[in-house]
């Protein structure tokens, strides 16, 4: 129970150092590339426009989660060393892994904020367009349409409503999230061993590549045959051991096409996402632990 | 390096752990992948094709997990090409769409009608070829190839009725084969979502391949459907005024008739 408190504390101390840095700042730029995209392409289709408008605000959250993910992750560590506060913290009753796993749920609890302030910004614009939209859609029918063109209007408004309400989107979202805490977690775990941040942000940011890239490796490890040399085999086997696949976030951009996930695939991504980050938790502590300060 | 795994029970925990979650993800992954591959996720294959027609900012947007992002850029680049005429980029721009999210149905819809409608029919109006078989064959082309592209989404996305829907009328109105219409028309209405009144347009597609034979099995059919009579929408009325038509045409045998 008190290790709870200590890490519970250590992770609101990591929080509200983070959001003291301006970090929320960030919000200002994706509320203006959501508003701007969502009016940017008024000439496509309905389903065009909001697969641009969706496309273009997920993908903003994704950036600048992205972002502060591994700026944030990487600065912890280096932080604390250079400002030694980490001596004063670790000379409490207080255990290295506690004050990795504080400070791991602090960026969490930073990533969630952000990603609940962006999803916020993101249905205000959803709605916005969708009354724009059904506006539009009345006043192309003309003061008196006749029954046909009043039946077509009410066809293409239920559609519109359809794609501006789509409970799907949490799922997405959801997944974003998902996909930020690992990419966190991999900054820690770079972070145990390295000496510098900018080494963590470069090494992490290419593992996150790399793990665009994991399933064509584990595709060529178990099903090469002799066409893979021994030693490349050897390689990309140990390559689909660590390396996430990143690949398995896919399902956002399907989520946004409009297709029907079932959640059953998403909260096995999510459990997916979840046991990898225990483990890099896991072995970043065990690392931590052997780290000289 | 200010660390050193000095403690050989470290190494071994690490190696074990490792180890053990290896294995349990390799096999995660591959039972995901092959999910993915049942939902028909999965279109595309990172190699150096892609590459070079992505060039290298929109490969890295790839590799960085934004391909909803890049195949909305490559489609506007379609519209691009579009405008300008450049019907070979267009048709190339759009299999890099495609490629890039084929379960986005409106990108082949859009895709097919670019060429099968748009290309073939500027390629017909050409004045700059005076030769009226190279219009009529450059027509025929893209007719073709955007009946290709119709036939391929509709095979990468199954259960969407707009594609048989376009691939019906491309048949229909371009090449007037009525029979693969009706096909397409029947396809169309069986997949989840289709409006109901496309039910009735295989049997309108039959009368216009004059046999009126299958046209009028397709209104047996839907009038013996067990269904409210009552909705506007199954258009009992337009039905029944078909069969008891095709019935004195066909002069079916009056026990054999629906409306003796």
């Amino acid at each position: 129970m008190e290790s709870l408190l200590r890490i519970r504390a250590i992770a609101r101390n990591t929080l509200i150092e983070a959001l003291r840095q301006k970090v929320l700042n960030i919000l200002l730029l994706f509320g203006v590339i959501t508003i701007v995209s969502g009016f940017l392409f008024a000439n496509f289709t309905l389903a065009e426009q909001f697969k641009f408008l969706k496309d273009f605000s997920i993908g903003a959250m994704s950036v600048f989660g992205l972002l502060i993910a591994l700026m944030g992750t990487a600065q912890l560590l280096p932080g604390e060393l250079e400002s030694r506060t980490i001596y004063t913290i670790l000379a409490k009753p207080v255990r290295r892994s506690e004050f990795l796993i504080g400070k791991y749920l602090g960026i969490l609890a930073l990533l969630a904020t952000t990603i609940l302030l962006m999803s916020i910004v993101f249905v205000g614009v959803l709605l916005v367009k969708e009354q724009s939209m059904i506006a539009s859609e009345w006043r192309d029918a003309g003061p008196t349409p006749t029954a046909e063109i009043q039946a077509m209007a009410a066809e293409n408004v239920k559609q519109i409503h359809k794609e501006a309400r789509d409970p799907r989107l949490v799922q997405a979202v959801l997944l974003t999230y998902a996909k930020l805490s690992l990419v966190a977690g991999m900054a820690l775990l770079v972070s145990t061993f390295a000496t510098s941040a900018i080494f963590t942000v470069a090494t992490t940011f290419l593992l996150y590549v790399i793990g665009h890239l994991e399933s064509i490796a584990r595709q060529a490890w178990l099903q090469g045959g002799t066409e893979v040399n021994p030693v490349s085999k050897v390689f990309l086997g140990v390559l689909s051991f660590l390396i996430p696949d990143m690949n398995t976030f896919n399902v956002i951009d399907e989520i946004i096409a409009g297709n029907a996930i079932p959640w059953s695939h998403s909260l096995n991504v999510l459990a997916y996402t979840g046991i990898y980050i225990f483990v890099v938790m896991a072995v970043s502590i065990l690392i931590f632990n052997e780290r000289e300060l | 390096m200010t660390f050193t795994l000095h403690r050989h029970k470290t190494a071994v925990y690490l190696a074990l752990l490792l180890a053990a979650w290896g294995s349990l993800k390799v096999y995660w992954e591959t039972a995901i992948e092959r999910r993915e591959e049942i939902l028909k996720f999965h279109g595309y294959t990172i190699n150096r094709s892609l590459r070079d027609q992505l060039g290298q900012g929109m490969m890295l947007g790839l590799l960085s997990g934004f391909r909803g992002v890049v195949a909305d850029f490559t489609w506007l680049m379609v519209t691009g090409a579009w405008q300008d005429k450049q019907w070979f980029r267009v048709k190339s721009l759009i299999d890099l769409s495609v490629t890039l999210q084929p379960r986005f149905v409106p990108f082949w819809d859009l895709g097919g009608w670019h060429l099968a409608w748009n290309a073939s029919v500027d390629r017909r109006n050409n004045h700059d070829e005076p030769n009226p078989l190279r219009r009529i064959k450059e027509e025929r082309y893209w007719i073709r190839e955007g009946e290709k592209v119709y036939r391929r989404g509709a095979l990468s996305n199954p259960d969407s009725y707009e594609l048989w829907r376009s691939l019906a009328m491309l048949y229909e109105q371009k090449l007037q084969d009525y029979r693969q219409a009706a096909e397409c028309f029947a396809r169309a209405a069986a997949a989840p979502g289709a409006p109901i009144f496309l039910e009735r347009f295989p049997a309108y597609m039959y009368e216009k391949a004059g046999d009126d034979q299958a046209a009028y099995e397709v209104y047996k059919r839907l009038w013996l459907l067990p269904r409210d009579r009552k909705n506007i929408q199954y258009a009992y009325d337009k039905i029944e005024e078909k069969i008891r038509l095709l019935e004195k045409k066909l002069k079916v045998p009056r026990e054999k008739r629906i409306f003796p």
